[in-house]
């Protein structure tokens, strides 16, 4: 799979699994990291699979925009800290994700090569 | 293994450990989806079965064809603005705050629990249901309303903090949110504070310090008192109810001294200042049936403070003793009462507390046959309370609403039995009327607990009010929560200072002209501390006893040409600061040490008033008072010297706080200096605390009704919207802290 769709794809699940209440924040990324770190990839784009919790993220935050930029302004400055926290709750999720993913790849891919 | 595999184990383990590890409430408030962000999403009001209006500061304008559809829409929009409010208000009424709140609610609920509001309020919307069908379609249509809000799941932010949703709404939470209020203005401990008083420094105090009497404040029916010791006469046998001390002003100024030759009314009750503020705007119409408008409580459809079309009405506390409290003699579970040992009855309560999860704490009520028992300062006390039986005060606000005359209005006012307010009442037909409102059981004292064993303090019937405090077509009245009336029965032994009430009547009359809204509306924002005519030249006669001291001069002579100049409490004035903080030295080094001995906190337990006198009569050598003060002149020039004169409002600030404000300071509205005083009409009463003095109470509306026109006047400390991501959440502060006014009618 390309990478940019595979970037797509991580996007949409961290997005489709920041439904779940609750733990959403935390299996959203670390799902969304996974899919994107499993694949052999270059140091670019290892670095791009940081965006994808923020780009999420960053999608939810448009969505919002768009219903009220007003009411998302207000409350970006009344709970600056909760946006801090999530995001951070995010990327140190998608990078746990994207650490998993890579690794899982390495690990099947070795015993795949093993067998051969 | 290999090494890659070692690696990926320890990753997922680590992974794992770390999302365990985050604690559910940070989980909760940075989800961006579930989370408190949601609340950005806020659907718009829907289509409701009512005409809806609402005006550039959220008030709205509810126009229906009957009753039902206003009361429905107005539940909605109620629970639309103000939802965790009200939630919050029923829960503490009811004693089930810790389902929302957790633990920190426990002590609060257990408190109420005992105390028994959620009772008497399903027994008032029995007694309701019963003989009032009308008004129980009211109060019904409106749960509706609410409950209709809450099942359309609408994102809250607060509950999206909490993780909480709303529980649907009854009858009886609107009733019990006005038991809660009725039960703030009757006084509560106050009785057990002056026995503790009296305990550690003699009973003889009572009398020294004339607690009883204050000679010194003005009752507001300044009639002579020999008709009304005629009121045990209009004593009413037959009436059974079958069915800190908070302040305020009010006033009516009749047709003869006003401009427009119609009557001009005006109230500001002196609430809790929070955010959202307590009171909620509201116009309701039925054409042809309903137009009233004005202040009214989120969680109850009535208009509390306002006007209809004919008659306009404000309240002010009267603090007329319907609180009695009982000891008993024990043994182990029993209680002696009139000679017989007798068991009281046991009621279970069980309360849920949740966080996460939910745990239920039991707690057991005894009951004597005075009423629950609490603890106090490990003292067992029956507190017996006019307000715990099935009382209809929202019978008396639903035709209170509908009222065209004196005669309806006061018909009404025969269902509203506490807390007994001093009622200003105005009609387009120019008439005026002052009356006490409420029930008063009859017993002999009240101010200190019985001796319930002894069978002291049982009630003797009901003196309905107005029967014997009643006003008709005065030229002006004006209460300030000062003294109701000088009778030899007692009534009460905690009134206000009558600083407040001097400076309305002084308005009222020295004003050189016809009086007008604009004066009327200059009077609620004055900020003349008329205590300082008395406070300062007693100041200045210590400092001239003293010698003169030289380090004390400067603060003297400001002093003396800050009273000629009218002791105006504006913010900037370095002045006011230094005389109100001589002020609380005078009265810290009298009663500070005494309170604490007593064990009583709230360092406003004695009004100043009783400082005042004791200080004048100690000045001319009265040796009981000098027992009390000591050296009166070494007392009032260290009170001076230990004096600051920083701007008044660097020192003294408003603060208004969300019942989630502790944990979410941003959801506060901005804390700002507060002009005025404990004493001015315009009040800011500071609470002491080690960062200054901070006005948790103040104007909690202002409200001006102009009988001469359809006009309500009406001034808010904050907003309409309770959703803090609303642009009316605090949209009517700065007009209200600038003194100015939305036309409402």
């Amino acid at each position: 799979m390309r990478s940019w769709a595979r970037y797509l794809l991580a996007v949409a699940i961290t997005l489709a699994l920041l439904q779940v209440p609750m733990y959403g924040i935390v299996v959203g990324p670390l799902a969304g990291g996974l899919i994107y770190g499993f694949a052999p990839m270059s140091r670019t784009e290892r670095n791009l699979g940081l965006t994808v919790p923020m780009a999420a993220y960053s999608l939810v935050l448009a969505y919002y925009a768009l219903v009220s930029a007003e009411r998302l302004a207000r409350y970006l400055s009344l709970f600056p800290i909760f946006v801090a926290l999530g995001l951070a709750v995010m990327l140190v999720m998608g990078l746990f994700g994207l650490f998993i993913g890579a690794n899982a790849y390495r690990v099947l891919k070795t015993r795949v090569d093993d067998k051969r | 293994m290999r090494l890659e595999t070692y690696r990926l184990a320890i990753l997922i383990a680590l992974t794992l450990t770390a999302a365990l590890l985050l604690p559910k409430t940070f989980l909760r408030v940075a989800d961006p989806i579930n989370g408190p962000m949601k609340a950005v999403h806020r659907p718009p009001l829907p289509e409701l079965p009512a005409q809806v209006r609402l005006d550039g500061h959220g008030v709205p304008h509810i126009t229906a064809d009957n009753e039902a559809d206003l009361a429905y829409a107005l539940g909605y929009i109620h629970a639309y603005m103000r939802m965790f409010q009200m939630d919050v208000m029923r829960r503490m009424a009811t004693g089930t705050l810790s389902e929302l709140v957790g633990r920190a609610g426990l002590d609060t609920d257990e408190f109420f629990r005992r105390l028994g509001l959620h009772l008497a309020a399903e027994e008032a919307w029995r007694a309701i249901k019963e003989g009032y069908p009308e008004v129980a379609a009211y109060l019904e249509a409106y749960a509706r309303g609410v409950n209709d809000y809450i099942s359309s799941g609408p994102p809250i932010l607060e509950y999206l903090v909490l993780g909480k949703r709303p529980e649907p709404w009854r009858p009886q939470d609107s009733i019990a949110i006005g038991k809660l209020l009725a039960w703030g203005l009757s006084g509560g401990f106050t009785d057990l504070r002056l026995a503790r008083f009296l305990a550690v420094h003699g009973s003889g105090a009572l009398r020294e310090l004339e607690l009883l009497e204050r000679p010194l404040n003005p009752p507001i029916l300044r009639v002579p008192s020999a008709p009304l010791m005629s009121w045990l006469d209009s004593v009413d046998r037959s009436v059974r109810l079958t069915v800190g001390l908070p302040m305020s002003n009010n006033w009516v100024v009749g047709g003869n001294l006003t401009a427009t030759g119609k009557p001009i009314l005006a109230n500001d009750p002196h609430l809790t200042l929070s955010a959202p503020p307590i009171w909620f705007l509201a116009r309701l119409t039925v054409p042809g049936r309903l137009d009233v408008y004005g202040a009214t409580l989120p969680g109850v459809p009535l208009v509390i403070i306002g006007r209809n079309a004919h008659v306009a009405w404000g309240f002010t506390n009267t603090g007329i003793d319907v609180v009695d409290f009982y000891y008993y003699k024990w043994d182990g579970d029993r209680y002696l009462y009139r000679g017989k040992w007798l068991e009281p009855s046991v009621r279970v309560e069980t309360i849920r507390v949740c966080s996460d999860t939910c745990e239920e704490v039991p707690v057991k009520v005894l009951e004597t046959v005075h009423g629950p028992i609490i603890e106090r300062s490990g003292d067992r006390y029956a507190v017996r309370w006019l307000g715990m039986g099935p009382t209809l005060e929202a019978v008396a606000f639903y035709y209170m609403n509908r009222a065209r005359s004196l005669d309806e209005f006061l018909e009404a006012m025969r269902h509203f039995v506490v807390p007994s307010q001093n009622v200003v009442y105005a009609d387009v037909e120019g008439r005026t009327a002052y009356f006490a409102s409420g029930y008063f059981p009859l017993r002999d004292g009240g101010y200190l607990p019985f001796n319930g064993s002894a069978g002291e303090g049982e009630w003797d019937g009901l003196v309905w009010l107005p029967n014997v405090t009643r006003l008709v077509d005065p030229p002006y009245v004006a209460t300030a929560n000062n003294k109701v009336a000088e009778l030899e029965k007692y009534l009460q032994w905690r009134w206000a200072d009558r600083y407040r009430y001097l400076r309305i009547v002084e308005m009222i009359e020295g004003a050189a002209h016809p009086i007008t809204v604009r004066d009327v509306m200059a009077m609620q924002n004055d900020l003349v501390d008329v205590s300082c005519r008395y406070f300062v030249p007693m100041f200045l006669e210590a400092y001239s006893r003293a010698g003169r001291p030289a380090d004390v001069e400067d603060r003297m002579d400001s002093l003396g040409r800050w009273m000629e100049g009218g002791c105006r409490f504006n913010a900037t004035s370095r002045v006011a600061a230094l005389y109100a903080t001589a002020l609380l030295n005078v009265h810290l080094s009298l009663w500070g040490k005494r309170f604490r001995e007593a064990n009583i906190t709230d360092w406003a337990f004695l009004p100043l008033e009783v400082t005042e006198r004791l200080l004048s009569r100690a000045l001319e050598g009265d040796p009981i008072a000098v027992k009390w003060t000591g050296d009166p002149v070494r007392l009032l020039v260290d009170a001076v010297r230990n004096a600051t004169d920083v701007r008044w409002g660097t020192l003294n600030k408003y603060l208004f706080q969300h019942p989630l404000g502790s944990v979410l300071p941003q959801l506060n509205y901005p804390t700002m200096p507060a002009p005025g005083d404990w004493f001015t009409v315009n009040v800011a009463p500071g609470q002491l605390t080690r960062a200054g003095l901070y006005a948790t109470v103040g104007p909690s509306v202002r409200i001006i009704a102009d009988m001469s026109s359809g006009a309500l006047y009406v001034s808010l400390p904050g907003g309409q919207d309770g959703d803090p991501l609303s642009d009316s959440y605090a949209s009517m502060l700065g007009q209200w802290a600038s003194g100015g006014y939305e036309v409402l009618g």
